[in-house]
């Protein structure tokens, strides 16, 4: 698959602060447009702070020392603020690893679709249910008019995960960033949430930058595949080559643990 | 596997509001209680004091003769369930001091104490939202380390040196406030500025721990990366969940405001419940006394209650199980 990228990783170097070691270390990684590139490796290896850097939203601390980060060849760190408002959410959504992160406790998730819907298109509340309620039918939602209604306390992590995507996708974003998106979530539904992910980017095209340390997921879904280890891109290539013919010490032995568990 | 439980401990649990009323009147009761014997273990008796405060030293006899009269010789129990039959029918006995009824008293002062009270606190609301939430917003940066360097210098000042000073400052020097009581608004300005000073700065402090714990927490990211505006997030979500820890704090200030602020009323000359109690302690005034301790504890432990009922509202969790029960049920979505 050739093409534009969608995301590109150009050299880039964050730190955070009171840490010697860089989260991410001239790390170049491009994420090709209509195409899945999931980014594994253990936990601590910089694999969610080159999500969060993308978003522009690094915890605490965490700073792009070096590089830079294009998104559709533009460089992110000069957006404006309400250009970098704009595009999260619309042009670039993300699911994270604990479903309930993406919705406040404390309002109806009809609401809070709705608020999505109004941050980044002029229309009405209709519209916004509309537009939820068509993705989340695909989602194995049979009535979200009752999903509406509920509170993400009263879903299960399953419903929820499919909900987050839900709101991911509604905008119709061109890049759907996933940090962990199965790990919170018991194996039959892991499977589940891995299908319909698998399935909204089929149909809409939307390129997915998908981060875990499930190298399983990483070759059920991935075109790509980016192996990384303590902050140091090691690995990168098609995922035929990186399961069948690994290179480095690392990625086999991450391909023999799966095997053996 | 469920634990057993007793029915009692079952329907304390599920019902939330009733089970705080009956605590709310139990908890008043014993407090009436304990006023009672305390004061009535003090070293000198009514008797004594009703005689000592109208400048006559009594004779033994007649001493006997008034304890008699005032039922002091029965026992501890028997008085006290004679006083709490008054007390339900709204008696609350004599002043000593000024033969006045107790309740007359407590009510006459009371509105200068609800009207200190009250705006004071709404100086205190206006003053430290706006600016605890800034300071969160802002984390780190000049405006926040200011707020912050403010607020720690305020929360240090005792009530009594600020006091001093505003009468110094804007009083003596600058001629802006009368020093004592004329005009309404104007006497009321400078207690009104004692009072809300220092409760500000430790609110501030308070508000924004609160609003930076609710940053802290997921959903925030989940909703920045959603690209929701930041005014939005602000006023449609970190707000209300900061809420319920300054609803709490809002509950206890409000008991301490409408107890009266002894020093400040003290100092301004202001006729409310403070300066009336510290006139009372000061001759001995024992039914003074227990009335204003009893509603110390009514307004104490009504503003409790309130709060916990606002914060259960604000709980959408709490909320949805009905306003009266309380049912620890899960339920999934279609």
């Amino acid at each position: 698959m050739s093409g534009r990228n969608i995301l590109f990783y150009d050299q880039v170097t964050v730190r955070y602060r009171g840490r010697t070691e860089p989260a991410a270390y001239k790390l170049t990684l491009p994420v090709p447009e209509k195409a899945v590139t999931a980014i594994v490796g253990e936990s601590g290896s910089g694999k969610s702070t080159l999500l969060r850097l993308a978003m522009g939203l690094l915890p605490t601390g965490g700073e792009q020392a070096e590089g830079r980060v294009l998104f559709n060849g533009e460089e992110i760190s000069t957006f404006s603020k309400k250009r970098l408002r704009e595009i999260r959410g619309g042009e670039m959504a993300m699911v994270f690893q604990d479903p309930g992160a993406c919705f406040d406790p404390r309002r109806k998730l009809g609401m809070q679709f709705v608020e999505s819907y109004k941050a980044h298109r002029a229309g009405g509340k209709r519209e916004a249910l509309d537009a939820a309620g068509g993705i989340l039918s695909g989602l194995g939602f049979s009535d979200p008019g009752d999903l509406f209604r509920r509170y993400s306390f009263e879903l299960s992590g399953g419903q929820l995960q499919r909900a987050a995507l839900g709101m991911a996708m509604m905008m119709k974003p061109k890049l759907l960033l996933c940090d962990e998106p199965t790990s919170a979530l018991d194996p039959v539904v892991q499977a589940e949430v891995a299908g319909y992910l698998k399935d909204l980017h089929q149909k809409a095209g939307t390129a997915l930058l998908l981060v875990t340390h499930n190298l399983g997921l990483a070759a059920a879904l991935g075109d790509y595949i980016a192996v990384m280890e303590k902050g140091h891109l090691i690995e990168y290539g098609p995922t035929e080559q990186i399961i069948h013919s690994p290179q480095e010490g690392y990625t086999k032995r991450l391909i023999e643990s799966v095997w053996e568990v | 596997m469920t634990r057993r439980t007793s029915p009692f401990a079952r329907f304390w649990k599920r019902h939330f509001i009733l089970s705080r009323l009956i605590s709310f009147l139990l908890v008043l009761l014993g407090v009436s209680f304990l006023t009672f014997v305390v004061s009535s273990l003090a070293p000198s008796d009514g008797a004594e004091m009703y005689y000592l405060s109208r400048g006559i030293t009594p004779s033994p006899q007649l001493l006997e003769e008034t304890r008699e009269q005032m039922g002091l010789n029965q026992p501890l129990l028997v008085q006290y369930l004679h006083w709490l039959q008054n007390l339900l029918r709204g008696d609350l006995g004599e002043s000593y001091n000024f033969g006045e009824s107790v309740l007359r008293q407590l009510t006459r002062k009371l509105p200068n104490t609800l009207a200190l009270a009250g705006a004071a606190f709404l100086l205190t609301a206006l003053l430290s939202l706006p600016l605890g939430a800034l300071a969160a917003v802002r984390r780190g940066k000049v405006s926040d380390l200011l707020i912050r360097a403010i607020s720690f210098v305020g929360v240090s000042v005792p009530n009594f040196w600020l006091a001093l000073l505003l009468l110094y400052f804007l009083a003596v020097q600058l001629g802006l406030f009368p020093v004592i009581g004329t005009g309404v608004l104007k006497s009321m300005a400078l207690p009104v500025l004692t009072l809300a000073l220092p409760l500000s700065c430790s609110y501030v402090r308070q508000i924004r721990t609160a609003f930076l714990e609710e940053m802290g927490k997921d959903y925030y990211i989940g909703l920045k990366a959603r690209g929701i505006p930041g005014w939005r997030i602000f006023f449609s979500h970190l707000l209300s969940g900061a809420l319920s820890p300054i609803v709490t704090l809002a509950g206890m200030s409000v008991g301490s405001l409408l107890g009266g602020a002894a020093i400040v009323e003290t100092i301004f000359g202001w006729p409310g419940l403070g300066s009336m109690v510290v006139d009372a302690i000061r001759v001995r005034d024992y039914p003074v006394i227990q009335g204003y301790v009893l509603w110390m504890a009514v307004i104490y432990l009504l503003a409790g209650l309130v709060t916990d009922l606002v914060c259960c509202l604000l709980d959408p969790r709490q909320r949805q199980k009905g306003f009266w029960r309380r049912n620890v049920r899960k339920e999934g979505a279609k």
